[in-house]
């Protein structure tokens, strides 16, 4: 029992555990299969996206600008389909773009040592008015039906967006734990100097951290694209950045980098989709719902900062 | 005849502007533990910097058994052989000893770039035993880990890269007075194994306790390499300092009986408990312990930096110090340890380094009074002798004895009753030593009264009218005038209960 | 003592850079807009820029001490709808635009709480403080325009005194007297002694709480008054007021030499940034450039402006 208290995790199951019960008393409608169902669906992209902040966040840094990117991305793809481009191409081209944005942040982060929070706020204006820019200020929207596989198709019994997240949770999960690149990413995180003397690269290891984070926004906003069947890019993704990075702080996450894990964050994504989903099925106005995520967003400090307090507390006992 | 290791020929460095280290040989056998010895800016730390492979010698050779080496920078020294301990161990808080120890080392993974964490925990375990820390569970996160175990981490790091040379600067500084036994276990079992280990350190006691052989630097010459056999304490000495130590010590005149400007009742927190004191009129009041003693921390209870049980009276009124404008405005002053993190504010001017503390007395309505402020920065430099062109200088070109001077001037600026003195000459170079001690005991004579925290012994004894020692938290003897001598110092602070101390 | 950044390196090149390119803008739109050049559109462009500048105000305070607040167009909202809200409920509306302040200044005292008093992020603090203000607004408009202010309260945006608008006026008043503040105070030398190394402020006997929540405090304030001078001049609170407006105070402020990791700056560079912003938003305005179009160039500026000093860190 002891043991299982001292899970890292442990905090934000307990706090989902205790959500989900009050929702369930709130309203008889939340505790359904269907509910549930709906609750992941509804949360894939942020789960996906959710995988490289963690990453981003491990390493110490920021990414304000991942909803920018998944406009662009979502954007391009829309306008890939619209030209006639097969869905299958399409979305590979749109997972390349987001790629590709990830290489921008990565190269003024990474390489010309921007500060990660200017960079991210730049480019998540830049993204942005491109995207606009690109979608001549339109809905994306008449995909054709073989690309609603990517967001509403169905495979072996589940939803095919599902499927690709729990994938790529998986395969993330594993690379951070059983990969150089991971543990290097946590390793900077943890004391950036002690890695570069291990003869860590920094600058390739953050580098690529950006890059697998546009990836991975890529394969998000196709999702997202098919799933909701329209994309408008001035406001598609707006708000993400700031919901993502508040799911991986009140999954465990440091803020100070080297801290945290994807599990974690997975959690903290499931935590607040139900605090969302059981603010709407509640019948409180939605208006609450953006309230409650900022809200939850200085929770998630206050929860990080207690822990560092504790932490440090534990240290100073160590030295006497 | 053995032959050595590590043997460094003609080795000189020189900076814009300055010659670090002139033709410096060093030899080093296996098996030995050699300690390397100087005054700061004798070019120890500079002689150890080009061994691990952070510098480059400008003239001179590094032969690594036989072979001539040369290191790109430090994990290049650390694969060929040559690993270093600092002062501040280089570790990752937030992975398991056993990742410390391997990180990101390519004979841990495995098929398709698998990590084998099975493999590496063994393996970390093992070495971690073969030097004696079988307590160490390598599956811990190092943040949970104490001091004396995360060396032990750092030495099995070394080792994991084979280590012939392993390069130990200050190792005993961090750690509490029980555990330097521990740490010396573990030399002495990497010495049995064959390690040659150049153990820096400015502890007399410890060197004659572990060391072979001594290699004593001046003024970035070698001066000579003996036997421990070979040397005394005083020797030692005056190798480093090559003149008679003594003159550097203004001669306290007695001054006792006075009035007692504070006290301190029962006092507790943190690791100090109960300890009880009084500071005359006019007086030094020495305050010596090893690091972890308590003394550090009772400085930053007085100043309010932290808060405590216990009474503190100034002058016979009972006073509550919970912050350090609450200690300023009881006119108490602190000049910290660390200069450079928490007594200059480097790119600002010595002007407004000086006047920080008092400008609200300095300004009118806030709006700052500049003609007073330059009035107030010339007295000071003068009287400290800050030697700088003019008081609209950066702090940050001056010297480290100026800056320390800077720091002193702006707690004297605002004319204290109470003066707390940590560290007052770390890191300053002899001359402004000499004229630092100077003007302690002149403000002392002029009626100031001294907190002297110091972790140099000759300091304490020096400056002091009276010493108090702490062990792990507690006053466990009180040195009158003249009483002490560095060995009974160090007696009394290390193992209080041996010679029947007052426990 | 007399503005010892001017003392330090590049700060004399810098100011000329920033000169230079400001008049490389109005040289470049004057030639491709005979408009651009004219009274009426400068006195325009004076008119519009006072929201932004007075939230600059603060942020070179509060860049030069080290930290971030991007709350400030969530607060300015805040404020306004607020403002708005009691004078639909039939207060006065000087006593609405106290209520406006007060709720600004509230704002801040959170800021300036959590991040002052406890230590914490203030990045990741004021982004909770954005999203969670926006969504107040909305909650408490229900996400419609509030308009209807009588024709007094439009003085403060729409009136000219000797052909200059009058919150033009106002905001150069506020840039001298804070200008001041930061040359001639001791509560300059705090900041900027906290922007280059917090702790020895702490050891010098100086509550670096109180100074932190000062400048969150009044960042909470100057987001509030332009809150109300948006108002003013739009003669409408509304629920999208002042979102993205961080980007372009943001902007304004390290273009004017301000450095990203605090302890330099001035606000005299920052004025200079803030003229290079708006007149290069009216260009492109004139030009026909969309808005979100000219955010990209924003963004393109200041990562130019970051990104071309040396950082000494690393």
């Amino acid at each position: 029992m002891k043991r299982l208290l001292n899970v890292h995790e442990a905090p934000i199951i307990l706090f989902t555990i205790l959500v989900t019960l009050l929702f369930s008393i709130l309203s008889p409608d939340f505790m359904q299969v269907e509910n549930i169902r709906l609750i992941l669906d509804q949360n894939i992209t942020m789960f996906i996206v959710a995988i490289g902040m963690t990453m981003v966040i491990l390493l110490g840094g920021m990414d304000l600008s991942v909803g920018s990117v998944l406009a662009v991305t979502a954007t391009s793809v829309g306008l890939f389909l619209s030209h006639g481009i097969h869905p299958w191409i399409a979305a590979a081209m749109g997972i390349c773009i987001g790629v590709l944005c990830g290489m921008v942040n990565g190269y003024f982060i990474a390489v010309r040592k921007i500060p990660d929070i200017i960079v991210t706020l730049a480019t998540m204006y830049i993204f942005r008015g491109i995207a606009v820019g690109i979608s001549g200020g339109t809905w994306m929207t008449n995909f054709p039906e073989g690309f609603r596989f990517f967001g509403q198709g169905n495979l072996l019994g589940i939803s095919f967006p599902l499927f690709i997240a729990v994938i790529l949770i998986a395969i993330f999960i594993y690379v951070m734990k059983f990969t150089r690149v991971g543990r290097r990413v946590y390793s900077i995180g943890g004391n950036g100097p002690a890695a570069k003397l291990a003869g860590i690269s920094v600058v390739r290891t953050k580098f690529k951290v950006y890059v697998l984070t546009g990836l991975l926004v890529g394969i998000a906003s196709v999702i997202f694209a098919a799933k909701v069947g329209s994309v408008q890019a001035s406001t598609a993704g707006s708000g993400l950045a700031f919901e993502v990075m508040a799911a991986v702080l009140i999954g465990g996450g440091s803020i100070f980098g080297g801290v945290g894990t994807i599990a974690g964050t997975m959690l903290g994504v499931l935590f607040m989709g139900i605090v969302k989903n059981g603010l709407i099925i509640s019948k409180v106005s939605p208006f609450w719902v953006d309230a409650a995520t900022g809200f939850l967003i200085i929770l998630a400090i206050v929860i990080n900062t207690l822990q560092r307090i504790r932490q440090n507390k534990g240290k100073e006992g160590d030295l006497v | 005849m053995r032959h050595p290791v590590l043997k460094m020929e003609g080795i000189s460095k020189e900076f814009p502007g300055v010659k670090a280290l002139s033709n410096v040989s060093f030899e080093l056998y296996p098996g030995e533990v050699h300690a390397l010895m100087g005054e700061n800016g004798a070019g120890k730390s500079t002689l150890m910097k080009i061994l691990s492979g952070v510098y480059s010698p400008t003239q001179g050779t590094i032969r690594l058994k036989g072979k001539e080496v040369t290191f790109g920078n430090p994990l290049d020294a650390q694969r060929q052989g040559v690993s270093i301990i600092h002062q501040e161990f280089n570790l990752f808080s937030n992975l398991t000893a056993a990742e410390n120890i391997f990180i990101d080392r390519p004979e841990m993974v495995g098929r398709f770039g698998r990590i084998q964490w099975s493999k590496m925990y063994d393996e970390a375990q093992r070495l971690v035993d073969s030097i004696g820390g079988g307590e160490i569970d390598v599956r811990k996160e190092v943040r949970h880990l104490g001091v004396h175990s995360q060396q032990v981490i750092e030495i099995a790091k070394a080792l994991s890269f084979q280590a012939d040379v392993l390069i130990m600067d200050e190792p005993s500084a961090a750690l509490p007075e029980n555990e330097v036994k521990k740490m010396f276990d573990v030399v002495n079992r990497l010495r049995a194994q064959g390690v040659a280990i150049v153990y820096v350190s400015h502890r007399m006691k410890e060197i004659f306790e572990i060391a072979d052989k001594v290699t004593v630097l001046r003024d970035g010459a070698k001066i000579d390499t003996r036997g421990i056999e070979e040397v005394t304490e005083q020797s030692l000495i005056q190798m480093m300092v090559g003149k008679e130590v003594g003159q550097l010590y203004p001669v306290r005149e007695q001054k006792q009986g006075q009035e007692a400007v504070l006290q301190v009742k029962q006092l507790s927190l943190d690791s100090v408990h109960h300890v009880s004191f009084e500071l005359r009129r006019g007086e030094i009041l020495g305050l010596f312990g090893v690091p972890g003693s308590g003394t550090h921390t009772i400085a930053e209870r007085l100043f309010g930096l932290k808060r405590g049980t216990g009474e503190i009276t100034i002058r016979g009124a009972a006073v509550k110090i919970n912050s350090p404008s609450q200690a300023k405005a009881k006119k108490i002053a602190y000049v910290p340890p660390d200069r450079h993190r928490q007594g200059i504010i480097k790119p600002m001017s010595i002007r407004q380094n000086l006047s920080i503390p008092m400008l609200p007395q300095l300004s009118k309505y806030t709006v700052l009074d500049e003609a007073r402020i330059t009035e107030m920065s010339r007295e000071y430099m003068e009287k400290l002798r800050i030697k700088a062109p003019n008081d609209g200088q950066s702090v940050d070109f001056l010297s480290g004895g100026n800056q320390q001077k800077v720091v002193i001037g702006k707690w004297l600026a605002a004319n204290p009753d109470i003066l707390i003195l940590e560290e007052p000459t770390r890191g300053v170079d002899v001359g402004a030593k000499a004229e630092i001690y100077h003007i302690i005991h002149q403000l002392a004579q002029e009626g100031l009264s001294i907190l002297l925290i110091s972790s140099e012994m000759p300091e304490v004894i020096g400056l002091s009218d009276r010493i108090l020692v702490l062990y792990k938290g507690t006053i466990v003897h009180e040195f009158a005038h003249g009483e002490a001598d560095q060995e009974q110092l160090l007696q009394r602070a290390s193992h209080p209960l041996s010679e029947g101390g007052h426990l | 003592m007399s503005a010892w950044t001017s003392r330090l390196p590049l700060k004399g090149n810098k100011l000329i850079v920033q000169m230079l390119l400001l008049f490389v803008i109005i040289v470049l739109f004057s030639f491709l807009s005979p408009y651009f050049l004219t009274v009426t559109n400068i006195m325009n462009v004076l008119n519009q820029m006072v929201e932004v500048g007075l939230i600059a105000i603060p942020m070179t305070m509060i860049i030069i001490s080290g930290a971030m607040d991007l709350s400030v167009g969530s607060i300015l909202a805040f404020s306004a709808v607020c403002m708005g809200v009691a004078y639909e409920r039939g207060l006065d509306i000087w006593i609405s635009v106290i209520i406006g302040l007060l709720a600004g200044l509230l704002c801040g005292a959170v800021n300036g709480y959590l991040i002052a008093r406890h230590r914490m992020q203030a990045i990741v603090v004021t982004i909770g403080m954005l999203v969670m203000l926006r969504g107040l607004v909305y909650v408490i408009n229900q996400g419609r325009p509030i308009s209807g202010f009588p024709d007094a309260f439009y003085f403060m945006g729409q009136q000219y005194v000797g052909g200059i608008p009058v919150n033009a006026i106002f905001l150069v008043v506020m840039f001298l007297l804070a200008s001041f503040v930061m040359k001639k105070t001791r509560f300059s030398t705090y900041v900027y002694g906290i922007g280059n190394n917090e702790e020895v402020v702490r050891y010098s006997g100086i509550s670096v709480v109180r100074i932190r929540f000062i400048l969150f405090m009044l960042s909470g304030l100057f987001s509030a008054l332009a809150g109300i001078f948006l108002v003013s001049r739009l003669a409408s609170a509304e629920a999208t007021s002042g979102t993205n407006i961080e980007l372009d105070v943001i902007t304004a402020t390290l273009i004017g030499g301000t450095h990203i990791f605090g302890g330099r700056g001035s606000l005299s560079g920052t004025f200079v940034g803030l003229l290079i912003i708006v007149f290069l938003r009216n260009g492109l305005n004139l030009l026909g450039v969309s808005v979100l179009y000219q955010a990209v160039i924003l963004g393109a500026l200041l990562l130019l402006a970051v990104g071309n000093k040396k950082f000494n860190g690393e």
